[in-house]
């Protein structure tokens, strides 16, 4: 594994700092390395933005498929998929999505918060990796304070590690009172 | 009755509310009607959800290609645990299902959140000018009224307006998504609290795998049952 991520998984509970854009291409290459090329089970828990726009992202950095012809064949309701001149490689992209079902990476999303997430969800995940974006929302939408939901990330049994997401905005406004491992990826 | 029927009836006022469906049924019907006014008659057709409109894809694409319902789901959701499955889809029937909504009038907007309805509904009513709309279903009145403080009067007395301009119909979908008794309780309310404003009102219930028994409220005490067959 590449050293930078074997570092994230020194701690229990790694908070990263994405300092400038490029997040989810990270949160990808975290899956890809994680889930397809270390077979660790991970699982990416979206809080606030709808998993289909990860799954679409994996797809494409996965089949080499351009994302916004993907989008035209997973969201074909839309008013930019109306246009039919963008076909897709049949064989590429539905291969692509078997290697995802067959592979170590889990996504659920949610919009609503509540502290069920805390108390029932989390408990019984098993994991080896937990990805978690974002932080802020994880946070502010729940009634659990910072201290107490970390508490309860340390304590989870049966996940290995917790990654949690946020940015340098979302890291001030929340003024985390404790100190945590924070990964800073990117420039000030 | 038949499902010809029921729809044409559900289609015969400018605004239907059709109330108290669990999920299942929801989608269910909401599919039949995108199905039948968007991809089969080709009529300009707009759904806005609440919810996550992935169900309703799955069972579109299941109508269109005859391809099973819960293996399209697999595809469409492949990070899911139960996405782990031996059977592989026909890739050709899938994508060709895909190409034929992406050349239909079939138009879809998932909304995150309920409270920024009143700002919505101003933006969509611009715009439906210039749209157009044959049909337009809006998913989920309950969780509108109860986030949005939104006043139906108002609401309803607009697209009133926009039904005779433009000859759009609209339908409201109702419910909740909860365990069965709690479901029941609170739609029947949900249900007789919308039908003093309007008279097509629609109560949906008892829905099983097998059918779907549609009530009209005024058959509710008489026998006004009718079915519609199963698409999963």
């Amino acid at each position: 594994m590449k050293d930078k991520f074997k570092e994230l998984l020194d701690n229990k509970v790694t908070l990263i700092n994405v300092k400038e854009r490029g997040k989810v291409d990270l949160i990808l290459e975290l899956l890809e390395n994680f889930s397809i090329k270390n077979n660790y089970k991970t699982y990416l828990f979206s809080l606030g933005i709808k998993n289909t726009y990860y799954n679409n992202a994996l797809i494409s950095k996965l089949s080499g498929i351009p994302k916004k012809i993907i989008q035209k064949y997973e969201y074909p309701y839309l008013g930019i998929s109306k246009n039919n001149k963008d076909k897709i490689d049949r064989e590429k992209y539905i291969k692509t999505i078997e290697n995802i079902q067959n592979s170590n990476i889990y996504m659920s999303d949610t919009i609503i918060f509540n502290e069920d997430i805390v108390d029932y969800i989390l408990p019984d995940m098993h994991e080896d990796i937990l990805i978690i974006d974002n932080l802020y929302n994880f946070i502010t939408k729940s009634n659990y304070s910072e201290t107490e939901i970390f508490k309860k990330l340390n304590k989870t049994k049966m996940i290995d590690n917790i990654i949690l997401f946020t940015n340098n905005k979302q890291l001030e406004s929340l003024n985390l009172k404790n100190n945590y491992k924070i990964v800073e990826i990117g420039n000030d | 009755m038949d499902r010809d029927k029921i729809i044409k009836n559900i289609l015969s006022e400018n605004i239907t509310i059709i109330a108290s469906l669990p999920l299942g049924g929801r989608v269910s019907l909401t599919t039949e009607l995108l199905y039948d006014y968007a991809i089969q008659k080709g009529k300009k057709t707009f759904f806005i959800t609440l919810e996550k409109s992935t169900y309703n894809l799955a069972l579109l694409i299941s109508k269109i290609s005859k391809l099973k319902a819960d293996l399209i789901f697999k595809y469409l959701e492949p990070c899911l645990i139960s996405s782990k499955d031996d059977i592989k889809i026909d890739r050709d029937k899938y994508i060709a299902a895909i190409e034929k909504i992406r050349r239909s009038n079939l138009y879809i907007e998932e909304l995150d959140d309920a409270s920024i309805w009143n700002w919505y509904l101003d933006r969509f009513l611009e715009s439906i000018e210039e749209e157009k709309y044959d049909l337009v279903i809006i998913n989920r009145l309950d969780m509108i009224l109860e986030k949005s403080k939104c006043n139906i009067n108002r609401m309803l007395s607009k697209l009133n307006e926009a039904s005779r301009n433009y000859k759009t119909k609209f339908i409201f979908i109702t419910g909740v998504n909860k365990q069965h008794d709690e479901f029941e309780l609170k739609d029947i309310k949900n249900y007789y609290k919308l039908k003093k404003y309007l008279k097509n009102v629609i109560l949906l219930q008892k829905i099983t795998k097998s059918e779907l028994e549609v009530i009209n409220y005024w058959n509710l005490y008489e026998v006004g049952r009718f079915k519609l067959k199963e698409v999963n």
